[in-house]
């Protein structure tokens, strides 16, 4: 009995897919005669369907023009990039044979945009076969050149690993992954998590961009439509694929547009303001901070406004700092009314109206504010939480 | 080594010796001398030393000063010298001998000198821990700048990186390696491209199932190492097993030299091997192994000296440690004295209890199998083993944790009323003077071998020609797997294709189909609490079954099979169940037969079917059955490989009169024939299955509710022997795993010894009927039936036995 025949029978259990229609033929029939002329008349097919020119063997590439009404101008108003002196944008997005990582998974097809004249040019490279792959990975690689600036959508723990894996295995050593990288997938998280069910790219569209998809193959469906192609030479559905990866990358410059007006503190319902001041403030931006919760007026959090108090209180704001608390205070917030009994007891030296708020405090911390503020007045009433804990008395 | 007949008349020490562990060891022989079945003394050791190697790192001649070790013992030296040549070699010599340095040196030398870098492969993760933690210590006294850290499941993400870039040795385990390191190999590209040696400890681990997947692994990894460039020598450690060179010869595929002789001195050793009383002679019972083991472990304490007692589920661990703690710390305002170890325990309170063990102010612990492996623990003076470890490499090894450089030491080995257990005690020439086991891998177990070519693809493009296994040409495999979708082939390659994980879908502990996940509900409702294989499933995790986990009882409610999970909820059921079992087998083809005086024993291919017809709830200790329930699962069919016994036509009616008798003779004799096989050829009993039956798959035997034998028909239905025509039965053991792992060969070779093993069982057996020790469980209205079935079993045993082989050609 052939080997085939024994691992069948030792795996009764096993699921065998349906029969491949040209398994019914003889053995010798059955594999695809890997031929390069055939090679070449495939991939000429193939760049005719998805009307592309056939780049090398294994390999078609895809250019268009795209329209959009905005330049580059403001693209560098998100925290991630605002350092950054005219960046050279490229969107990037791959489809791939597997979405679970490791080695074996490939980028059978890759789209890059970038800005040029009125709109952005793209290009989309596809894979004919696995010959191809070397060749898109270094065209790739130089086509984005060594200063460009990747955005991308969940591309620094998926795309580009990806890619930079798949380069290892030919040996190559240029790190795409090693380029700058705004990854809005990060951004779209910060700032609309907490209200949206999911944060993939096209729930952002529908959300953010109004875009319905018509017609678009799924993402996980890419694979599938890759492998007909390689087994059976059936080339349609890899134009929808080329389609839903061009509308991909097209929506990456949309939504980085998009964002940086959502990151520059337009108030929308849904969009959370505390979040995204507060990156403004982690990379040192306080003034655009402030100017996101202040502009979110009664749309910001609790959370919000006290991070906007306490940029207050360090920018010596104080006024506006105590008028902030007081809101909060009003609404029975502890922190707030910690925050205002440290102002007064520090900063007005107001030690009564100091252990009014203090009072209103939580935690341990309470017990040693309260007893520091009546040593400080020098009376000592008899509160209900000194008598419970003696040993607090000075 | 001597075996001495007892009762034992050798006294190594004069009376009033000031040895403790020789006067305690007088005392309980004087004492229990009835319960002492067996003695050995090894003798002591002196120690033979080498100069440390002239070409040492001087950093690492401070860091071995610093920890006083001014010179090698000889297994070291010729351990660095073999390192030196570029060998690679396996290191066998005892518990406690120095074995790690055997590695560490020349690994810390390479790695000093920026010569390469280290993996280090443990089976468990507690191991690497400790291995790391050696390392640092020898790493801080020389001021050797060695980056050694681990890698396995608990390693955050953002620790990962660091660990991959910058470690100079890496710590982690075949399943780390299986599931997280090789699929991602290009991370690991700057590791792999200086990778120097690759070290496995506790080899003897990796026999079996999980040895075979090992021998795999290892295939894809140095493929992966191929093309970095690397070719780094392998080393091996092993705790002793017959055939050290050839496990590690088969888990590498090439040849390695080996270190088999230890130059670390080692006091006198005495092991005893003790049956506790029986206290029913009817049925068989014994004391049991748990108040004989505190006895022990009391005298010890006692007399001052420090005893390791190891039990063999975590529930014994705790109920032994109470026991002594009542006895030794009822003074709450006094250092305890008693300690418990075992898995379950945090890590941080494992470290500590290890750390007084070294220090010496614990005077008994009590553990699990979580010590028997390199752990260090310092040395101790008495080791009592509560039943027996289940093989005889695990019992040396943790016998091995008692026995100081200098003094005596002292073993004993409790049996429990396991039929191993009887079998070694009462069988004590098989266990003290028999070489210990061979460890068996099949690498090219064909779907073991299918799994890991899925793997190996995923990871590289197989190109043609390319070779990973030496017997078997991977092409087939390719192509088998491009039939299935997996890979596609262009030109000269085959490439993966599918949007898979194939390293998820493959246990190393497993063959094929994947395991079923055990779900406690009772905590959090989504708690795993364990791993089932999936051969073993319909046996254990049917709707209603009691699935024991460290002895406690869960109650299996339902079982998804398709999602392979079974939901189990903890219950406090008096009762355990057995699934009644129909296995229904055929000879497919005969690789080969022996005819012997009055029967045949023959190796080959079967096929067989399972069907589980319903199981029984059995009471503990009284062993009644106390009801049924219905089992509703699809017959399971399987092929492997067996090896089965028939008694010639007429010599089986001569000696059993009626058909009904040589039944139940069958049924006995295949029960403790799988049991010595288990124990002969180093499996769990678990690797076997047996069955009675004609091996046409016409009828086979099962046993029914009243306990005898009976006859059943392909659908299962009731058959009267009488009425039948041709009877003859044989009865099966059979690998029990898909494919088999090459259990029956091995088992077919040594079948003489095994009908003798299982003839002693079941002849020196103290039960007068038959009991769970020999022949199995045995009803009580067995004593009525006007036979007995050990007799039966007996003479069937007699008959397989006679071992004188006739011409006669087979009919």
């Amino acid at each position: 009995m052939n080997l085939a025949g024994k691992l069948d029978r030792l795996r009764p259990g096993a699921a065998r897919p349906a029969p491949d229609p040209l398994a019914a033929r003889p053995d010798e029939l059955r594999r695809r005669p890997p031929e390069r002329p055939a090679v070449n008349r495939a991939i000429d097919e193939l760049a005719r369907a998805v009307e592309a020119e056939c780049h090398a063997d294994g390999l078609v590439v895809r250019r268009t023009e795209h329209r959009l009404a905005a330049g580059t101008a403001g693209l560098t108003a998100l925290p991630e990039v605002c350092d950054l002196e005219a960046p050279d944008w490229v969107y990037l997005d791959t489809e791939t044979t597997g979405l679970s990582g490791g080695v074996g998974n490939l980028a059978f097809m890759v789209g890059v945009a970038r800005y040029r004249g009125r709109g952005l040019e793209v290009r989309q490279f596809l894979l004919g076969g696995f010959a191809g792959e070397q060749r898109m990975l270094s065209d790739l690689a130089d086509l984005i050149g060594p200063r460009a600036v990747l955005v991308s959508y969940n591309g620094k723990c998926f795309d580009l690993p990806l890619l930079d894996a798949r380069s290892r295995l030919y040996r190559n050593d240029r790190r795409l992954s090693a380029l700058p990288h705004l990854d809005l997938l990060y951004s779209v998280r910060r700032a609309y998590r907490r209200h949206w069910p999911d944060c993939r790219l096209q729930t952002a569209e529908r959300r953010l961009l109004g875009l319905q998809r018509v017609g678009d193959l799924p993402g996980a469906e890419a694979p599938a439509a890759w492998q007909a192609w390689l087994r059976d030479g059936r080339a349609g559905r890899l134009v929808q694929v080329m389609r839903h990866n061009y509308q991909d990358v097209v929506s990456l410059a949309l939504l980085h547009r998009r964002l940086t007006e959502d990151f520059a503190g337009t108030p929308r319902p849904g969009l959370n303001h505390a979040a995204v001041g507060a990156a403004w403030n982690a990379v040192g931006r306080p003034d655009l901070a402030r100017q996101v919760w202040e502009r979110a007026g009664g749309m910001l959090d609790d959370r919000g406004r006290l991070q906007l108090a306490a940029l207050y209180r360090r920018q010596g704001r104080w006024p506006q700092a105590e008028a902030v608390w007081m809101d909060l205070h009003a609404q029975g917030d502890a922190t707030a009314a910690r925050e205002l009994s440290k102002y007064y007891e520090h900063r007005r030296r107001d030690y009564r109206k100091a252990l009014d708020f203090a009072v209103r405090c939580e935690g341990r911390e309470r017990e040693t504010r309260v007893a520091r503020l009546q040593q400080k007045i020098g009376c000592s009433p008899q509160l209900p939480l000194l008598q419970r804990n003696p040993a607090a008395m000075p | 080594m001597s075996v001495l007949p007892l009762p034992a008349q050798t006294a190594p020490s004069e009376p009033g010796s000031p040895d403790p562990v020789d006067r305690l060891t007088r005392r309980i022989k004087s004492k229990y001398a009835g319960r002492i079945c067996a003695e050995l003394t090894l003798p002591a050791r002196d120690a033979e030393f080498e100069a440390l190697p002239a070409e040492l790192d001087p950093r690492l001649c401070t860091a071995l000063h610093a920890r006083g070790i001014g010179q090698l013992y000889s297994h070291q030296a010729e351990a660095w010298r073999l390192a030196q040549q570029g060998r690679h070699f396996v290191v066998v010599t005892p518990t406690a001998s120095g074995k790690t340095l055997c590695f560490n040196l020349p690994v810390l030398q390479a790695v000093c000198r920026g010569e390469g870098k280290a993996l280090y492969l443990f089976p468990t993760k507690a191991l690497a821990q400790d291995q790391v933690a050696e390392l640092l210590e020898l790493n801080r006294a020389g001021d050797l700048g060695v980056r050694a850290y681990t890698f396995d499941g608990d390693t955050p993400g953002d620790a990962r990186k660091a660990v991959r870039t910058r470690g100079d040795i890496v710590v982690s385990n075949p399943d780390m390696l299986h599931q997280a390191i090789l699929p991602h190999h290009t991370k690991w590209a700057q590791f792999f491209e200086n990778l120097r040696y690759v070290v496995l400890d506790e080899m003897h681990a990796y026999r079996g199932v999980f040895g075979s997947h090992v021998a795999n692994l290892i295939r894809r990894l140095r493929r992966i190492l191929a093309f970095y460039g690397a070719s780094p020598q392998f080393v091996f450690c092993s705790a002793t097993i017959a055939n050290p060179v050839e496990l590690a010869g088969g888990l590498l595929g090439e040849d390695v030299a080996a270190v088999a002789r230890s130059g670390a001195p080692q006091g006198e050793r005495r092991l005893l091997l003790w049956n506790p009383p029986v206290v029913n002679p009817d049925l068989g019972i014994r004391a049991s192994a748990r108040s004989q083991t505190n006895r022990i472990a009391r005298l010890a304490t006692r007399v001052g000296l420090k005893s390791i007692v190891f039990a063999r589920s975590r529930l014994m661990v705790e109920v032994l440690t109470k026991y002594l703690k009542d006895v030794f710390d009822k003074d709450p305002r006094r250092p305890a004295r008693v300690f418990a170890y075992r898995g379950g325990y945090l890590p941080t309170q494992r470290r500590a209890t290890e750390r007084r063990l070294r220090d010496g102010s614990i005077d008994c612990v009590i553990s699990t199998s979580a010590l028997e492996l390199g752990v260090d623990i310092g040395s101790l003076d008495v080791c009592v083993l509560n039943g027996y470890p289940g093989s005889i490499a695990a019992t040396w090894q943790r016998l091995g944790r008692a026995g100081r450089r200098n003094r005596t030491s002292l073993g004993v080995l409790v049996a429990g009323s396991e039929p191993l257990d009887q079998y070694i005690v009462r069988n004590p020439d098989f266990f003290l003077g028999a070489s210990p086991e061979h460890a068996r891998i099949d690498p090219d177990q064909l779907l073991i071998l299918l799994d890991h070519v899925r793997c190996a693809a995923f990871e590289l493009p197989f190109r043609a020609g390319e070779v990973f296994s030496q017997r078997m040409p991977v092409e087939q495999f390719l192509q088998y797997l491009m039939d299935e979708g997996v890979l596609h082939r262009e030109g000269d390659a085959w490439h993966w294709i599918t949007d898979a994980y194939p390293a998820n879908a493959v246990s190393l502990r497993s063959v094929a189909e994947g395991n079923f996940l055990v779900i406690d509900q009772e905590q959090d409702g989504r708690q795993i609490i364990a791993e089932v294989d999936f051969s073993s499933v319909p046996e254990t995790l049917y709707e209603g079954a009691i699935y024991m986990l460290q002895a406690a009882p869960y109650q299996v409610e339902s079982l998804d099979w398709d999602g392979r999970k079974a939901y189990v909820r903890p219950t406090r059921a008096d009762y355990y169940t057995d699934a009644v079992v129909y296995t229904r087998l055929k000879i497919l083809e005969r690789f080969a037969e022996l005819v012997l005086g009055h029967a045949r024993a023959a190796h080959g291919e079967v096929h067989l079917v399972r069907r589980f017809a319903g199981y029984k709830k059995i009471r503990y200790y009284t062993h009644e059955n106390i009801g049924y329930g219905n089992i509703n699962l699809p017959d399971q069919e399987m092929h492997t490989t067996a090896v089965w016994w028939e008694i010639r036509p007429g010599e089986l009616e001569r000696a059993l009169p009626s058909r009904q008798m040589a039944l139940d003779g069958f049924l006995g004799a295949a029960y403790a024939l799988h049991h010595v096989a288990a124990l002969q050829m180093m499996s769990e009993t678990s690797d076997f299955g047996r069955a009675v039956g004609d091996g046409d798959g016409r009828w086979f035997a099962t046993q029914g509710a009243n306990g005898r034998g009976q006859m059943r028909d392909v659908s299962g239905d009731e058959l009267a022997p009488d009425h039948q025509g041709v009877f003859r039965p044989a009865v099966f053991l059979y690998d029990n795993h898909p494919g088999g792992i090459g259990l029956s060969e091995p088992l077919y070779q040594r079948q003489a010894g095994v009908v003798a093993g299982a003839l002693a069982l079941v002849e020196r057996c103290d039960c007068r009927f038959g009991c769970p020790a020999c022949v199995g469980p045995v009803l009580a209205s067995d004593e009525e039936r006007g036979y007995s079935p050990k007799a039966l079993a007996a003479s069937v045993l007699t008959l397989l036995s006679d071992q004188a082989t006739r011409n006669e050609p087979p009919a």
